[in-house]
């Protein structure tokens, strides 16, 4: 079988002596993937270019937005929202160009609606805006075909989950900050879900790489702050020890078993390692005590827990190097 | 992605020593390892390291009750690092004496340019300190997590020391790291040093980051011409890069495109603080070698220095609006360009 030749194989070749210096970065340019690195070049350039055009529309729109009669607003607004819909329409939604157009027509319709917030002084909170907004964009978002949108979308929802939290769920009792930020984890956890089902369904579109390492890193890193604070005390909860042992040990078996891959599976075990380290350090404080009045506790205390941290990366390390995945990238 | 055999075939390699390199390459873990695999047991490393560090200090100042820890601690860091040494270079090949080797090791470097700082009360000096620490380590260590970290404390401590001496030409100062690492990345010596490199190459971005605060509007002093020479620098990085590309395309056409991207991208980068213009440096490296983790962090610099800008500009909105929009349309209408030359060359 032939070997396939990535950058990293090419330092290895000049570390040997077999590769010269001054043909590295002709031989870099030979294996790298041309394709690929021009379609990564144009999407940045478009999604560059979309960025900017649509800061400079919201700023002037602030600029004149005070003198502004309120008709005009709303009419401009609008108009703006028809436009890249009907361009997205237009354009196609099987194009980066249309996809781009209908994540601009919902950035937009968020405008919109504080613009009504404004004009009719409806006292409503921030999180009804925001309810409100992700329910208007969903059908656009049904039919995009386009991960850019679901993830715009999913932000959507998280503001307006995380505001009504706020304003509503936790002044009244009914959650505190810790359930909150669960609840938060638990929204991501539900979209990294219906990513996974949908790309086992064959959407294409969806099967894309970012879209399952952001919200996994962010959904883990909920519970790995708030199950962190459990077992430091930080916070008097116990709930999120056992939530994030779950989300953990469920996470693995899918990215090691039902859907292998092997950096999400990194993730997960580098989250399960940390938390090892914080769990150790409680339990050796519980034991044998940072005690600063009492040197000999102290210094044994340490040296556990310097033994510990090495064991656990040590044991990472083993964990990875047993089942690093092969060129294809998969474990 | 080529073989391997190609590869040799085209450019007049010995094929057998190629294999034999490509298989036997890198060291315990980091053999085989991707770049988030290292940077994750680099991390566990810095975490072992910072207890071990804490253990080193407390072990002088309340067991052994020393006042001033100068020379101690220097001592016991020496001591630490000839341990992780030692057990590095000792027999075996066991992950966790590797793991706890490197976290002896960094946590014995960072002990004893602490402490030389201490000494000398001077940054400049455990600049230097950490710097030697840094060449010995590049030049003798297997581990490239060691590397790494050791690296970016002689940088952390190096653009401290620019600041304590409140040199006049700072950011032209930080800007070379980043040509040094990228002169590294695309001539590599023989010595692996891509973590030294890649440390270089983020730390001029992330200076003008972490010194937000203290140097206010665009992250730069007020000295006009220290941040044109900062640009002039990372532009100019940037274009060579871009030639680089241009001499290895074959059709006029693709050329064309480069060019006129490579002007472009110039001019917009100019009108952003120096980070913008080295998140740009940084991204036509990732390009120019295909490399993804320079790609991710150049994309992520490059977000926060545009958004940065404009929130900071000393502008009206109005003046704001129309470089926000001018720029989008020019660079809106260059992907249109570039879109409908490749489906014509495709349709051709």
């Amino acid at each position: 079988m032939k070997t396939q030749i990535r950058l990293s194989h090419l330092y290895r070749l000049r570390g040997a002596g077999v590769l010269p210096a001054e043909r590295f970065a002709e031989a870099a340019w030979r294996v790298r993937d041309h394709d690929g690195w021009a379609t990564w070049a144009l999407r940045a350039l478009l999604a560059l270019g979309t960025g900017h055009l649509l800061a400079g529309i919201i700023f002037f729109f602030a600029y004149n937005w005070a003198d502004m009669p309120t008709l005009a607003k709303f009419a401009v607004l609008e108009a703006a929202v028809a436009a890249s819909a009907i361009g997205a329409v237009i354009v196609g939604l099987r194009k980066h160009a249309g996809q781009a157009l209908l994540v601009a027509a919902s950035v937009l319709v968020g405008g919109l609606l504080a613009v009504i917030g404004q004009a009719y002084q409806t006292g409503a909170d921030a999180y009804e805006l925001f309810v409100a907004w992700c329910l208007l964009i969903l059908p656009w978002t049904l039919v995009s075909r386009s991960a850019a949108q679901w993830v715009f979308w999913l932000a959507v929802v998280y503001a307006a989950i995380a505001f009504f939290c706020q304003q509503v769920l936790v002044p009244l009792g009914s959650l505190n900050g810790t359930e909150a930020g669960l609840l938060l984890g638990g929204l991501l956890i539900a979209g990294l879900a219906a990513r996974e089902l949908a790309a086992k369904a064959g959407l294409q579109w969806i099967d894309v790489a970012w879209v399952r390492y952001l919200p996994l890193v962010l959904a883990v890193g909920h519970f790995f702050v708030f199950g962190s604070s459990a077992v430091l005390d930080i916070s008097n909860e116990t709930l999120p020890i056992p939530m994030l042992i779950a989300v953990l040990v469920a996470g693995v078996a899918v990215y090691r078993w039902m859907v292998p891959d092997f950096p999400a599976f990194a993730v997960l075990v580098a989250y399960g390692g940390f938390f090892l380290m914080v769990v150790g350090g409680r339990i050796i404080h519980e034991t044998v005590e940072f005690d600063f009045d009492d040197n000999a506790r102290l210094i044994f205390s340490l040296v556990l827990l310097i033994a510990w941290c090495v064991f656990i990366t040590g044991a990472m390390g083993k964990l990875f190097f047993a089942l690093r995945p092969n060129d294809d990238g998969r474990a | 992605m080529a073989g391997l055999e190609d590869l040799c075939s085209e450019f007049g390699l010995d094929t057998d020593a190629a294999r034999q390199a490509v298989t036997a390459g890198g060291f315990g873990t980091e053999r085989d390892s991707p770049w988030y695999i290292q940077a994750i047991l680099g991390f566990g490393a810095w975490v072992s390291g910072l207890v071990i560090t804490a253990f080193g200090v407390i072990l002088v100042a309340v067991v052994l009750g020393i006042d001033e820890p100068g020379m101690s601690i220097v001592a016991i860091g020496v001591l630490f690092f000839a341990i992780g040494y030692a057990v590095l270079f000792g027999s075996g090949d066991s992950i966790f004496k590797t793991q706890f080797a490197v976290s002896v090791s960094a946590a014995g470097i960072a002990l004893a340019v602490g402490g030389i700082g201490f000494q000398f009360e001077d940054i400049a000096t455990a600049a230097f300190a950490a710097a030697a620490f840094a060449t010995v380590v590049a030049a003798t260590s297997p581990s490239l997590s060691l590397q790494g970290i050791v690296s970016a404390l002689a940088a952390a401590l190096g653009v401290a020391s620019l600041i304590d001496l409140d040199i006049p030409y700072f950011h032209f100062a930080v800007s070379l790291t980043l040509v040094a690492g990228a002169l590294l990345l695309m001539w590599p010596p023989r010595v692996e040093l891509r973590p030294t490199a890649i440390i270089l190459l983020f730390t001029a971005p992330l200076t003008m980051i972490l010194l937000d605060s203290e140097f206010g509007f665009n992250g730069t002093r007020a000295d006009g011409g220290n941040v044109w020479l900062a640009h002039a620098v990372h532009v100019g990085l940037f274009l060579w890069l871009s030639f680089s590309v241009w001499r290895r395309l074959s059709s006029d056409a693709g050329r064309i495109e480069l060019a006129a991207f490579a002007v472009a991208a110039t001019a917009l980068s100019l009108i952003l603080p120096p980070g913008g213009s080295a998140a740009l440096a940084i991204m036509a490296l990732a390009f120019v070698l295909g490399s993804r983790l320079l790609a991710l962090g150049g994309v992520l610099f490059q977000i926060y220095f545009l958004v940065k800008f404009y929130y900071h500009m000393d502008t009206s909105l109005l003046i704001k609006s129309m470089i926000l929009s001018a720029a989008g349309l020019v660079l809106i209408a260059l992907w249109a360009v570039v879109q409908g030359i490749n489906k014509r060359r495709a349709e051709g």
